[in-house]
């Protein structure tokens, strides 16, 4: 088969032929027991904790993929810079913020732009066919590449073309011990392979153990994944403790606040911070703290709206200044508001209007 | 192998069955229509018409609750868009007609926010009567898909039709006389 | 001046065609030689005119003649010398002349060479294609899309100038020259397929022959679609490079089933078989290009890349494939069974099943991208229903496919040819193997987290493990100019393949975005990156006025802004890039801030590996190139040993055999 066969190398190669087998079936028995158990590790099969929840900016974005931005070429909502699609994305964060499902939004959604605003055909109706095309076609093709082979099979292996080259030993590949394969090894006597098929099965065994309790405990021991230092990142720092904090005040305003204390010890003059507080005071019933809050975060910012929004209600529920209210919710409401807060804005506007007579 | 006699045909059968896969996807997408010119159709047609309200860009509030009673012709746009303002005077013709009658009005609702301003500006140099108003969920709401878009509202506010691209007034005064036949005269 | 050059180019180019074809099949039909010397020499005025016709339009742009429509359209004074150049290929009526002349060369180095072989019927019976495809294509032009049609009334002083999206980068003078270099190089091995089934000659030389002229056109094709994928990313302002849009599945498709053919190729020029089979390949693989063209001009699908439809393109295109596939079918209906040659494919456990496998898999991919995009068209005829099949879809069924051919990249290459046995392949395979675990385990270890990412992973590391161990026995072999040749460059290409995998997967499943509303000169953070804004900047040049914010990220500035062009009401979106090997930021302006001082919204993606993506792509374009070298000589004997029977020697990328007993 290409290269000679000497003695010395068919001694060798009987040799070899011995320690191969084993060696080589311990090697891929390791390979694939820790292919699996990285994988069950890496897949939260196995939950390991540390992992954070996504952001809510990060869960808009991924719902607003999965919707088609309705005023362009082709592109999804995510991907989209029109004004329809700005709206759609801060309407999705919006309701997201609230709690509602996504079955929710998107039937919302069919309800007004019909179905072609799914990015991904709907699995029912005749978008089936195209789901199920491929797989009808793949099984086919699968089938026919079958009935082929056994056809090739049937007609004897091995017939050969009129002109195909006589199919050579792969030239490029180191010679694989042909020498040994003329001597017939231990192999070929039946006890022997059934004690080295249970040997290489009792060593599985064991390997697959001790290789699986190495592997979770190195999990376990390794650090949980910081958020921006590793390759799965996250959101960092000032903007991570506010969304902590926004998300505590409804149920736990007094955690929250602490939240909030911290981010101003770092930042004293951050105005959402102050803004988040002044307005969880105000609810308290402390009007004057609240107020001086406010007022503190309309000075470090002035274009923050929220600052003066709630600065309004504060004005208007507890001062008793409601002229200045309508001040500051016109000039809310002219700046583009949140649209989760717009409605209320409006309430507001007009009660304040109809109370300064 | 093959029975001797039979010649092979396994590529004659492929081949007319690819053939035939071809001429279906050819028939296909020579009936369809460019993306451009695809009829709308709104899947609000015939329910309530979804509620408008904000600031109106020439001062005040509005919203579409107060024009029940009369034919609204909602109609979204922005001055960006060539379209629009060629729809203008058409939309100018339909409301002179009726402003008398008092029984059908245009509101315009602005399409992009950052659009109000120089919109506040092209309707007041036009010397558009009716009321404009900035309410961007308006535009998600109603399925806005491209601009110009308008919906005929009835008077019982129910969504009448959905008009896209320019309207003319005689279209329009065509589904008001559709609407009166069908008993939806002014209440 | 320049519309009647133009006109009389197209006009001259379109009667050389049709007088060539003419003479051609005349000469061959009634034997008469002089014809078909006569008919073969007509290239030249072919070529002339689409020569004289691209002259005439780059003057016309360089110079601003007004008086075409087409200059109308698409240039202004204010548009820099470059984008001038380039708008020819900018609208719709110039990338068909682009077309045209790509097509031109391509048949004059198709001329040049088969000088020797002038006389061959198979060789005449090709030229007559290239002349019909020619004449379709400038026939095309006159009649319905004419780049030099005139101005209605006078001649105006100033234009809009390109669309902004194709003046903002270099990349446009680069993406679709390349483009239409793979797409159009395909039709030299068309036309060589459609003549081998009119003459009946499968004769394997011509097969390596179509294996040279596609294997440099699929290389220009890549690159023209790694280039189309970066300028995306670079401009379109969403981070995302590729998203299964119709245009772009459109240079996809004959991508795929060229890239199966050149790897059935290697079956046909080692087994002699699946001949009827590559023949298909190529035909479809043109079939595909004019399909392509026609939804990237007709309007059918919307697509942001797609060209803006002059009317009439769009059923002149359809026709044209309709032709196209019918004569296709006919050739293979009418020869296709008697062109088939016995052989038989022992086990799929063997290199030619691997390339079986392979062949399969690529035909599904392409099976599932061609109903995927014409779907919404087919759902409109059934019911009237409208519906979308975007990216989702598109991620969702391809995936499996590309796991699967990632793992048969890597089996592939260590399969011999006929036969393999399990022993054999866990041998060959240990140490790729050994290397994707480690990887994976590494990855696991490290914090990354997702079962499809993490397979991906493994299987890029298994098949780049693969395609390196080939590597290193080709470099002990022959030394370094053992790389080159058909198996060096392949498996330079497959890792190339593993790169842009991997990027891929990486990007999508890791990237992190946010809108960060930032005051001018407070710091944010965001995935451990310090973010400050430090103010806008508007900067004016003639033609075009850009917002700029100014952004320090972790000490460097950066300038993501947004651009609008005179003349025209669209403000393109300017995001600004800091590309490491390790991640990409991307950063843009989301909303320009109210009032100086005020703050601004910055949005911010950050997504890890998207430089491998284009790496990736030049060391695919590299394996393809160095594929098309001739392979170096064996420098270093095969370990002295003598050679048995059946033994083989490369030279000239052929196998010779040896006789038995020669050291090698």
């Amino acid at each position: 088969m290409g290269s000679g066969a000497s003695p010395e190398a068919g001694a060798e190669g009987v040799a070899a032929q011995r320690r191969d087998p084993r060696r080589s079936a311990v090697l891929w028995a390791a390979i694939l027991i820790v292919l699996g158990l990285a994988l069950a590790v890496g897949s939260g099969a196995l939950r390991t904790g540390g992992d954070k929840a996504p952001s809510v900016y990060q869960r808009t974005l991924q719902l607003a993929g999965e919707y088609r931005c309705p005023v362009c070429q082709g592109e999804s909502v995510a991907a989209s810079s029109a004004p329809e699609a700005v709206e759609i994305k801060s309407l999705l964060r919006s309701w997201l913020q609230q709690g509602r499902s996504e079955a929710e939004i998107r039937s919302y959604l069919v309800a007004r732009y019909g179905p072609s605003i799914l990015e991904e055909p709907p699995a029912s109706g005749l978008s089936i066919v195209v789901w199920a095309l491929p797989c009808l076609a793949v099984g086919l093709g699968a089938a026919a590449l079958g009935f082929g082979f056994r056809r090739w099979r049937r007609a004897g292996a091995f017939v050969e073309g009129p002109t195909g080259l006589p199919g050579p030993p792969d030239v490029l590949e180191p010679p694989t011990a042909p020498a040994a394969r003329a001597v017939p090894g231990p192999a070929a006597v039946p006890h022997v392979r059934a004690r080295r098929r249970q040997q290489v099965v009792l060593f599985t065994g064991v390997a697959l153990m001790v290789v699986g309790v190495g592997l979770w405990a190195l999990d376990r021991l390794s650090a949980p994944r910081v958020p921006g230092g590793t390759i799965t990142g996250g959101l960092t720092g000032i903007q991570a403790e506010l969304q902590q904090a926004s998300a505590l005040a409804a149920t736990d305003p007094v955690a929250a606040l602490a939240v909030y204390d911290e981010v101003l010890t770092g930042d004293p003059a951050q105005p959402v911070a102050l803004t988040a507080e002044g307005w969880i005071y105000a609810q308290a019933g402390f009007a004057g703290k609240a107020m001086g809050l406010l007022d503190k975060a309309e000075r470090a910012d002035p274009s923050y709206g929220p600052a003066h929004f709630y600065r309004a209600l504060v004005l208007l529920d507890y001062d008793r200044q409601p002229g200045a209210a309508v001040t500051e919710l016109k000039w809310y409401l002219s700046r583009g508001p949140d649209p989760s807060l717009s409605s209320v804005a409006r309430k507001a506007l007009g009660r304040a209007e109809s109370e300064a007579g | 192998m093959r029975p001797t006699g039979r010649p092979r045909r396994t590529v004659l059968w492929v081949v007319v069955g690819t053939a035939v896969v071809v001429a279906a996807l050819i028939a296909v997408v020579a009936s369809a229509q460019p993306s451009s010119e695809v009829e709308g159709k709104s899947p609000l047609l015939g329910g309530p018409a979804p509620a408008i309200s904000g600031p109106g860009l020439g001062g005040g509030h509005y919203s579409l609750a107060q024009f029940r009673g009369r034919w609204v012709l909602v109609n979204f746009m922005a001055t960006w868009c060539e379209d629009c303002q060629q729809e203008m005077p058409q939309l100018m013709e339909f409301a002179k007609q009726h402003a008398r009658a008092g029984d059908a009005t245009v509101l315009t609702v602005a399409d992009d926010p950052s659009d109000v301003g120089q919109l506040r500006r092209y309707l007041a140099a036009e010397g558009a009567g009716w009321p404009a108003v900035d309410d961007p969920v308006a535009t998600v709401s109603y399925g806005i898909q491209g601009l110009p878009s308008s919906f005929l509202v009835a008077p019982d506010g129910t969504v009448f039709a959905y008009l896209i691209g320019e309207v003319r007034a005689s279209e329009l005064d065509s589904w008001l006389q559709q609407g009166a036949a069908k008993g939806f005269g002014a209440a | 001046m320049n519309i009647a050059l133009g006109q009389s180019g197209l006009l001259l180019a379109l009667l050389g065609a049709l007088a060539g074809a003419a003479a051609l099949v005349v000469g061959v039909a009634r034997g008469r030689p002089w014809v078909v010397r006569a008919g073969q020499g007509y290239i030249w005025l072919v070529m002339a005119g689409a020569v004289v016709a691209t002259v005439a339009m780059q003057r016309a742009l360089i110079t601003h003649d007004f008086s075409l429509a087409y200059v109308d359209n698409n240039d202004s004074t204010f548009t820099p010398l470059i984008y001038r150049i380039t708008a020819m290929w900018s609208d719709l009526a110039g990338s068909i002349l682009l077309w045209a002349l790509v097509l031109c060369g391509y048949l004059a180095a198709m001329w040049f060479r088969f000088r020797h072989r002038r006389e061959e019927p198979l060789v005449i019976w090709a030229k007559i294609t290239g002349y019909v495809v020619a004449a379709f294509f400038f026939g095309l032009m006159l009649a319905v899309s004419n780049p030099f049609k005139r101005v209605h009334g006078a001649v105006p002083t100033q234009g809009p100038g390109p669309d902004p999206l194709l003046q903002d980068r270099l990349l446009v003078a680069f993406h679709p020259p390349l483009l239409y270099l793979g797409l159009v190089g395909f039709t030299v091995p068309f036309c060589l397929a459609v003549a081998s089934l009119v003459t009946g000659q499968t004769a394997d030389s011509w097969l390596a022959e179509s294996r040279r002229w596609a294997i440099f056109a699929w290389a220009c094709l890549t690159a023209g679609l790694v280039l189309g994928a970066w300028w995306s990313y670079q401009v379109l302002g969403w981070g995302g490079y590729w998203s299964w849009d119709p245009v772009e599945n459109s240079a996809l498709l004959p991508w795929l089933t060229a890239t199966a053919f050149l790897h059935s190729a290697i079956v046909q020029q080692r087994r002699a078989m699946l001949t009827v089979w590559n023949l298909s390949l190529l035909l479809a693989t043109f079939s595909l290009t004019i399909l392509g063209t026609f939804f990237t001009r007709s309007g059918v699908l919307e697509s942001v890349h797609s060209f803006t439809d002059d009317g009439g393109v769009g059923p002149a295109l359809l026709v044209f494939f309709g032709l196209v596939a019918a004569v296709c079918i006919g050739l293979l209906a009418w020869r296709g069974d008697q062109l088939h040659r016995p052989g038989a494919i022992a086990t799929p456990v063997s290199r030619e099943g691997a390339f079986l496998a392979n062949n399969f898999l690529f035909a599904a991919f392409a099976f599932v991208v061609l109903l995927g995009t014409v779907f919404p068209l087919i759902a409109e005829a059934a019911n009237g229903s409208s519906i979308t099949v975007g990216g989702p879809f598109f991620d969702t069924m391809t995936m499996p496919i590309v796991l699967c051919l990632l793992f048969l990249m890597a089996v592939a290459p260590v399969l011999p040819w006929r036969r393999a046995s399990g022993e054999l392949l866990r041998q060959r395979l240990a140490w790729p193997a050994a290397g994707a675990t480690l990887v994976l385990a590494a990855c696991v270890v490290a914090g990354v987290r997702g079962l499809w990412p993490l397979v991906v992973f493994a299987l890029a590391a298994f098949a780049g493990g693969s395609a390196s161990r080939q590597l290193a026995i080709l470099v002990r072999r022959a030394g370094l100019g053992g790389l080159a040749g058909r198996s060096g460059g392949g498996m330079v290409a497959h890792l190339g393949v593993v790169l842009i995998a991997v990027a891929f997967a990486a990007s999508h499943a890791y990237e992190h975005q946010a809108q960060l509303t930032l005051a001018v000169g407070r710091p944010a953070t965001f995935a451990g990156h310090t973010l400050v804004f430090r103010g806008t900047k508007t900067v004016n040049v003639p033609g075009r006025s850009s917002l700029e914010a100014i952004v320090d990220l972790d000490g460097h500035a950066y300038h993501p802004a947004v651009a609008e062009f005179a003349l025209s009401n669209e403000a393109v979106v300017s995001p600004a890039v800091e590309s490491t090997p390790a991640q990409d930021i991307y950063l843009t302006l989301a909303s320009v801030p109210a009032k100086g001082g005020a703050p601004a919204a910055i949005g911010v993606i950050v997504e890890p590996l998207v430089m491998w993506l284009w790496i990736g792509g030049l060391v695919v374009v590299v394996g393809a190139l160095m594929s098309m070298l001739p392979p170096g000589h064996r420098s270093k004997p095969l370990e002295g040993l003598p050679s048995g029977p059946g033994a083989v020697e490369l030279r000239d990328g052929e196998e010779v055999p040896v006789p038995v007993g020669t050291a090698l």
